[in-house]
């Protein structure tokens, strides 16, 4: 193995919330250094006092500390800095002058304001990557204001993905927007790191959590600009293909079909014991199951019902070219043998909560390990470390500055 | 300028989604694409596939394919039979001369026809080999096949929207599948950055299990810190009412999306509710929660008095309250910030003329992206790459096409 692929690479991240700090988790899971620059007027980033994790899940571990802070700070270093005063702009400054990336997700109006806007900040390090991360793109007449996953959900379409024509809007929990976010702009900057391998120079990349919404609905938002039909949301009781749809079975669990051939149709049939269906003219071929979804959705209910979920399982799984899957629950992964087996959620030591279940890296690369995730920072856990070590202030500067409320 | 991967050739063996839009991506950033197509079944089965999902129906004239053309957007196709030894051959001697081989494919089938890692990176070291699979190379579930619908069910995704009343729920837009080839992108890059440094290829991997984990990150994350069943959102009964979806007067939905309690009074004040502040049902953060039905249903008796339109520029006074407009896709065509930041653009298709496309999401500074062209035909470049590539004579290419190894 050699080592972590942005071994040696440092990033400054002046975020809050999501989709900025995620971004910094998946940097430093490719082993950059990442500091973390909080404002010390308010005790540090915003996140780490939210308590109410999508206004309903209460967020609070021991320790006074914040899971959902946590899962977004893993391994960081964080330096508390008033940027609003001159000294302490121009300590970020110097920061970013040793930087490869600096990462914001503050609105543009605020970080011009500071003075940490991309032609400030270029003139002092050229080769610097400006990742800007905004609610709604830098351009248009949205281009400063604020928002969030649930913006981003609202407007790219997504609320109306699940559900049927009954139902109203509906938000997912998961915060695909700020995590997709999250993943355009790690992906952005590891583009223009290489970039920079070939002309030497840095740029800036902007990636909008309204994009990232619109991204990860590319199927349907790139299928319906071209055939321009309203785009349906899918009924279970009437989906148009009734092998690509999911059912309740006799001990209340779900089973998610997942079939788009044709031939899949009498194998599947075949399978179930259900050979009468097959050549039935109601359901002969895939234009006759559209037509009659309704009914035959009514029929496959019925018959999920006679058995529990594990043997349709052992059922279907005797023809290897039908996929199909159990319906879980976000809580149901930590005990899945196939999460575990593949590494996506491991068990660390934490200083603070002791052993501890964490959700990894997504990709695996075979010649560069992935660091093991450690704990987010304590608010100003690094500024003395930071300041003395790699901007060379003596340790009386620091107090100095701490005690002039430029440092926390 | 040029774009970040110009000069960076892809060798593409994949169908559907996950590999063929990882592709995609790779193309808009400069790289030339070249997808190795199964002459015998037609090409991918997304050429032939009328309805997504059985609903939308994506037959386009010219007898193209809406589903295929948005994942293939400016490749270039060749259809080499792997299963005939010379057109193995063929596609081997394409991947010497690659950067990049990209993979959807079983692994029992990428091993029985002699694709896999270890051939591969014998004859040439500095490829990046990167193969998503369904359900990641490990695991009892290993060799599966799988697509966006069973990386859905399985990560937990279809209990992420509605309520307890809801059954589970099928997002249409394809998150698993889009997030794995936004994720094997950024491997593949990832990894040409390490090859910078070290000079070397290696294999990178994923799976849609993984990917569809990843996407709902804040979901699954939380709940394995704080190990509590994760709540399905019932907006009758949103704990936070400032952070809910409102149906206003004309029919159209707003979403407050604000979460920080202190604007509680300010909220109050802009919509004409100032007397909610003082109720003691509902003032404390713990009161709000408590009491959050019957809060909803005041504020939905306040929302359904005025249109959309007139709450957005109530709502727009202050500046640091978080609130949208709840889009259908459609509106996304006409949206001023989407048409302003080219998340959609206009391209013209030889086929259909003037087309609106979904855009490359990332903005940089100083590099070129490369706009969008038509999706290949099938085979369209079978004799331009055997010739331009891979130096083949017209002789050579008459004898393999009776042989059956390419057409």
């Amino acid at each position: 193995m050699t080592k972590p692929i942005l071994d040696g690479v440092k990033v400054v991240e002046w975020s809050i919330y999501v989709m900025g700090p995620l971004a910094g988790v998946m940097l430093r899971d490719l082993g950059a250094d990442v500091i973390k620059i909080e404002d010390p007027s308010t005790g540090g980033e915003t996140l780490r006092g939210l308590r109410y994790t999508n206004g309903t899940v209460d967020a609070q571990m021991p320790g006074g500390r914040n899971a959902s802070f946590e899962i977004s700070n893993w391994g960081k270093r964080s330096i508390g800095l008033n940027l609003k005063a001159p000294e302490g702009k121009e300590l970020a400054m110097q920061l970013i002058e040793q930087a490869d990336v600096f990462l914001t997700n503050f609105r543009p109006p605020v970080v011009a304001r500071i003075g940490l806007d991309y032609e400030s900040v270029r003139q002092r390090n050229p080769r610097i990557i400006y990742a800007a991360s905004s609610a709604f793109g830098s351009n248009g007449p949205l281009g400063g204001r604020t928002g969030n996953d649930y913006t981003g959900q609202a407007r790219s379409g997504m609320m109306w993905g699940p559900g049927t024509d009954e139902d109203p809007p509906l938000y997912h929990t998961g915060a695909p927007c700020d995590i997709g976010g999250s993943t355009l702009l790690s992906h952005g900057i590891l583009t223009a790191l290489y970039a920079r391998e070939r002309t030497g120079k840095g740029q800036m990349i902007d990636v909008s959590n309204l994009g990232a919404g619109m991204w990860f609905q590319y199927w349907a938002i790139g299928i319906n600009s071209l055939v321009g039909q309203r785009w349906p949301r899918m009924d279970r009781r009437q989906p148009g293909n009734a092998l690509w749809n999911h059912y309740p079975c006799g001990d209340g669990e779900w089973l998610a079909l997942a079939n788009l051939l044709p031939e899949n149709w009498p194998a599947f049939c075949r399978v179930m014991g259900l050979d009468h269906l097959i050549d039935d003219e109601r359901f002969h071929d895939v234009d006759a199951r559209r037509r009659n979804a309704e009914e035959l959705v009514a029929i496959l209910d019925a018959h999920f019902q006679t058995r529990p979920r594990a043997e349709w399982e052992e059922i279907l799984a005797r023809d290897p070219s039908l996929a199909f899957e159990r319906v879980q629950r976000v809580e149901d992964l930590a005990g899945d043998d196939q999460v575990r087996a593949n590494g996506y959620v491991t068990e660390i030591d934490h200083p603070v909560y002791g052993k501890t279940r964490v959700q990894n890296y997504p990709m695996r690369f075979e010649k560069n390990p992935i660091p093991e995730r450690q704990p987010a920072p304590d608010f100003g856990e690094h500024t003395f470390e930071i300041l003395t070590e790699e901007l060379g202030l003596s340790p009386e500067q620091v107090s100095e500055y701490m005690t002039a409320g430029v440092a926390g | 300028m040029e774009a970040p991967l110009d000069g960076i050739r892809v060798v593409e063996w994949s169908m559907y989604a996950t590999g063929p839009m990882c592709g995609v991506m790779l193309r808009d950033l400069g790289a030339d694409v070249i997808r190795i197509e199964d002459p015998g079944r037609g090409g991918d089965p997304t050429r032939n596939m009328r309805y997504v999902a059985g609903i939308t129906d994506c037959q386009m004239p010219g007898d193209r394919n809406a589903f295929f053309e948005v994942m293939n957007w400016g490749k270039r196709s060749v259809t080499f039979n792997l299963k005939h030894p010379q057109g193995r051959e063929l596609a081997l001697r394409l991947i010497d001369k690659a950067d990049v081989f990209t993979l959807n494919i079983r692994p029992p089938v990428v091993r029985k026809l002699g694709l896999d890692y270890e051939t591969l990176r014998e004859r040439n070291p500095r490829l990046i080999y990167a193969t998503a699979s369904a359900y990641g190379e490990a695991g009892p579930q290993g060799d599966r096949s799988g697509n966006d619908f069973t990386g859905q069910a399985r990560s937990g995704i279809m209990f992420g929207a509605g309520s307890d009343e809801h059954p589970p729920l099928y997002h249409l837009g394809g998150f698993p599948d889009m997030t794995g080839a936004t994720l094997l992108a950024h491997a593949v890059i990832s990894a040409l950055y390490a090859r910078e440094r070290t000079g070397e290829g290696q294999k990178v991997e994923l799976s849609n299990l993984s990917a569809a984990m990843w996407i709902q990150y804040w979901a699954v994350s939380n709940q394995l810190l704080l190990d509590i069943p994760w709540p399905r959102q019932d907006r009758r009964r949103a704990k936070q009412p400032m952070f809910n979806h409102y149906l206003c007067a004309d029919g159209e939905w707003i979403a407050m999306a604000t979460v920080r309690d202190e604007k509680w009074p300010g909220f109050c004040g802009l919509i004409a509710r100032p007397e909610l502040v003082d109720d003691p049902r509902f003032e404390t953060v713990e009161n709000r929660k408590e009491n959050a039905a019957e809060l909803v249903a005041i504020l939905e008796e306040q929302f359904a008095t005025k249109p959309r339109a007139e709450w957005e520029s109530i709502l727009g006074q202050d500046e640091s309250l978080e609130w949208e407009r709840v889009q259908r896709l459609p509106d996304l065509q006409s949206d001023p910030q989407v048409l302003a930041n080219e998340y959609l653009v206009e391209m013209e298709h030889p086929v259909w003329g003037t087309v609106r496309a979904q855009n490359y999401p990332v903005k940089f500074s100083e590099s070129e992206l490369r706009p969008r062209r038509a999706a290949p035909d099938l085979g369209e470049h079978n004799f331009e790459v055997l010739t331009e590539e891979l130096g083949c004579s017209s002789e050579e290419i008459a004898e393999l096409m009776s042989a059956g190894a390419f057409g």
